[in-house]
């Protein structure tokens, strides 16, 4: 089923919304939830909340793109789930080598009470990252939005593990220059 | 990572999930053409070919024989294969899939389980064999195989599928590529996972140590054991030291075509041979008994371990406070363990792991 009849679906509150959207974006949202929390169970809990969120907010929105829309709800649930189960958690999977990666990233303030506002430091990544040749954003969100790890992302566009690395470093450090030059941080 | 390095780590991760789906999706569907000697280890496309094939032995298809049949050994009939004499290999463990007559370009592969010797590390590993169609050798040289389940690998070069892999490095999830040369270019089959050696070496322990990169020694030191002597350990706690030393990618045979998916994602239950158990523990202990019929997660009727989770109960990943290096002895300490552990030319083995005051 096409994404557009899904969401008329859930517009419609036909319950067959959740069915279609667990048979398309199931195993794609469940890889999301691995990725970060690394547990069969939580992961399966978080794809579940994640539905309920897709339920409680179509109408009113009508995502363009369903999967990019359900990811997100799922990134942030794990996230938010990561985070309060954190203490004693097994291995954490990619999720805490990413967040060191991008800490460099983002300018340290000399004001840590001046904070920019999330949705004006999103736009600017996005700005980023349109700017940059399609390999290297690609690469860059496998890594930092999918936490796919460096093997698993070589593998997927056939490279070997050095060239991503270094598209990592390079992004990261264009990013970091990006944002100062933003005033963002 | 300072805790504000980690706030900000985390703040631009949040950022990162805001930015458009467009870019999310391009992300997700978006292929790039492999690099010209990548184009010959078609991984991903021939290994969604595995199903529905019928089997070939290595020999026939070396041969250009028809194949005869035989089913693929499953993961407890090949783990346990006698654990006691790993320098014997067994008969070939399974078959292979028929070979496509496509001019070379690499399509037709199946995953075959195999026991190799390379410099006197035994590597388990999934192999994919294909043909590339030319003589190119993507990585560096890491020796030949002097021992394993098929014997036509013998005395094949092992090299690095990855310009990254350094010569001598054991630890790495990239595939090893072992060809086996013929006058119209190689034979290849690609290994993933290969992992069947010490944890460390006393070389790489003790390079380890001189590097500085005690967070990788300190994981001798487990949280929620302790013990004196290796042998005081009963089977269960054998096995939860098991599952808190088991990386799933290491679970040989559970990766499916999908370089993205595992095959674990699709189980409802996990069945472990005995013997799989023993040689993870036997990379970071000598002197012990495990007992499977003694883990409640043992079933009689399959003789194997079933487990609904591969994820131990929740413990905190060590931190080393400070190691010593003496002699043939490395002691690790963290915050409230005292790890004792024997460098020998064959691996690095716990001696103790003392709970401290």
């Amino acid at each position: 089923m096409e994404d557009r009849e899904i969401v008329d679906l859930y517009w419609a509150r036909e319950e067959q919304a959740l069915e279609e959207t667990q048979s398309k974006y199931g195993a794609y949202c469940w890889r999301i939830a691995h990725n970060i929390l690394r547990s069969r169970e939580d992961s399966e809990e978080c794809v579940n909340d994640t539905w309920l969120r897709a339920w409680n907010a179509m109408p009113p929105q009508r995502p363009a793109i369903l999967s990019s829309f359900l990811g997100c709800i799922t990134r942030n649930l794990s996230l938010d789930r990561y985070k309060a189960g954190r203490t004693g958690k097994r291995g954490g999977g990619q999720l805490p080598l990413a967040l060191e990666e991008l800490d460099y990233c983002l300018p340290g303030t000399q004001n840590v009470e001046q904070a920019v506002e999330e949705a004006e430091l999103a736009q600017s990544v996005d700005r980023f990252l349109r700017s940059l040749p399609e390999k290297d954003c690609c690469i860059f969100l496998r890594r930092y939005w999918y936490v796919d790890s460096v093997l698993e992302i070589a593998c997927r566009y056939h490279m070997a593990e050095g060239t991503v690395k270094s598209s990592l470093h390079r992004t990261r450090e264009r990013l970091r220059v990006w944002l100062e030059q933003e005033g963002v941080g | 990572m300072t805790m504000e390095g980690e706030k900000r780590g985390e703040r631009l991760f949040r950022a990162i999930g805001g930015v458009g789906g467009d870019l999310i999706d391009m992300a997700e569907k978006r292929m790039f053409r492999a690099g010209l000697w990548r184009r010959w280890l078609p991984v991903a496309a021939c290994l969604a070919l595995v199903a529905g094939m019928g089997l070939l032995t290595w020999r026939q298809i070396w041969s250009g024989q028809v194949p005869n049949g035989r089913d693929l050994a499953s993961p407890a009939e090949t783990a346990q294969e006698p654990a006691a004499a790993p320098e014997e290999p067994s008969a070939p463990a399974s078959e292979l899939p028929a070979q496509a007559e496509n001019g070379g370009s690499g399509a037709m592969a199946a995953q075959v389980r195999q026991r190799l010797t390379v410099k006197g590390v035994v590597y388990y590993v999934e192999a994919v064999y294909g043909q590339l169609p030319s003589k190119e050798r993507p990585g560096s040289w890491l020796g030949t195989v002097s021992k394993a389940d098929d014997p036509d690998l013998v005395g094949a070069d092992v090299y690095a599928a990855s310009d990254t892999l350094r010569s001598g490095s054991r630890f790495t999830d990239m595939p090893l590529l072992i060809l086996v040369e013929q006058p119209e270019g190689y034979r290849f089959c690609l290994t993933y996972y290969a992992w069947d050696g010490p944890l460390y070496t006393r070389q790489e322990a003790e390079n380890l140590y001189t590097q500085g990169k005690w967070d990788a020694l300190a994981a001798f030191a487990l949280a929620d054991t302790a013990f004196e002597d290796p042998d005081q350990l009963d089977s269960e706690a054998l096995l939860r030291l098991f599952l808190q030393t088991l990386k799933l990618e290491e679970l040989a045979g559970r990766r499916t075509g999908d370089l993205n998916r595992y095959l674990w994602e699709q189980v409802d239950e996990f069945v472990l041979a005995p013997s799989e158990v023993t040689r993870q523990l036997d990379r970071y202990l000598e002197g012990y008994t495990f007992d499977p019929s003694q883990c409640a997660a043992y079933d009689p009727a399959r003789d194997a371990l079933v487990l609904q989770t591969l994820e131990p109960e929740d413990w905190a990943r060590p931190m080393a406070r400070r190691i010593v290096l003496e002699g043939d002895t490395m002691i690790v300490e963290t915050e409230d363990r005292t790890c004792t552990v024997r460098l020998t030319d064959s691996g690095c083995y716990y001696e103790s792991i003392v709970e401290v005051e």
